[in-house]
């Protein structure tokens, strides 16, 4: 099981004037990527996350979740 | 519609994309359609199309129009409003706007419009979805947006259409006295079993 997707036909580049996850509010035009973790997911993912360490999450989690916004973000952003 | 500020104002209680307070001015009335009055609990779709004017370039402005069951309320939540949104910096090409929609304290925009058109939903005591398209100077569609309120409450409340204007941004180019902001709003609602 993927640890998440990315709605890719839903890829759309769009100003978002927003608060974020740090509490900050933001405007920022870019692209925009629905990202979906599965419920069957969410528990392994934060029992191996510590925000207070800046060395998690290990390349083990880390990684799959950075390619699933890199390959969707590549796929939107080269397509003709 | 032209409106004008009467005195100064920044911070996020003027910026309708700021939260947790929205203390800018806003006008509102309730929601009747053929003598009935419409309730958070009817099955409503309000529709906007929205426009402001070039002309008038006074400040880095924001405009709403949505519906809400609170409007008089200042907490972004308990307001419980939803709709679109005009904005623009000053300098902006008058066919380049940022347009979009809105939902309590946030904003999804498209940039470069002329107007925009967008269909808030309500019903069942949730705020609901809006969702909206751009269009440009020759009236071509041309980038579409949408947002989810993500509240729900209760279902008895009278629904109030409201109009909301304000600044762009927390601090910068904000509303002097004396600043003016000209728009155009037009809206058609419809419910399902009213």
């Amino acid at each position: 099981m993927a640890y998440a997707h990315a709605d890719t036909q839903q890829v759309s580049v769009e100003t978002i004037t927003a608060v974020d996850e740090q509490g900050n509010t933001f405007s920022v035009e870019g692209f925009v990527i629905p990202v979906v973790v599965p419920l069957s997911e969410v528990g392994e993912l934060l029992t191996n996350y510590d925000p207070a360490s800046s060395t998690s999450p290990v390349v083990a989690y880390s990684r799959p979740l950075a390619r699933v916004i890199l390959d969707a973000l590549k796929q939107a952003a080269e397509q003709p | 519609m032209r409106v004008q500020w009467g005195a100064a104002a920044s911070g996020a209680d003027y910026n309708w994309t700021a939260g947790p307070n929205h203390l800018a001015p806003r006008w509102y009335k309730d929601l009747i359609i053929d003598g009935n009055t419409v309730t958070s609990g009817d099955l409503a779709f309000i529709m906007f199309r929205m426009e402001l004017d070039g002309t008038v370039n006074d400040f880095d402005q924001a405009i709403v129009a949505a519906h809400a069951v609170w409007p008089e309320l200042d907490p972004a939540n308990s307001m419980s409003a939803a709709g679109g949104y005009l904005s623009k910096s000053i300098g902006t090409a008058a066919t380049n706007y940022n347009l979009g929609v809105w939902t309590l304290s946030a904003a999804t925009t498209t940039n470069n419009k002329k107007y925009m058109v967008s269909v808030a939903h309500r019903g069942g005591g949730g705020v609901g979805s809006v969702c909206g398209q751009g269009y440009d100077a020759s009236n071509v569609a041309a980038g579409n947006v949408s947002r989810n309120a993500n509240l729900f409450g209760g279902t008895t409340l009278t629904m109030r259409l409201m109009i909301g204007v304000g600044n762009l941004t927390n601090s910068g180019n904000t509303a002097a006295a004396g600043n003016d902001q000209k728009f155009s709003i037009k809206y058609k609602a419809v419910t399902l079993g009213v």
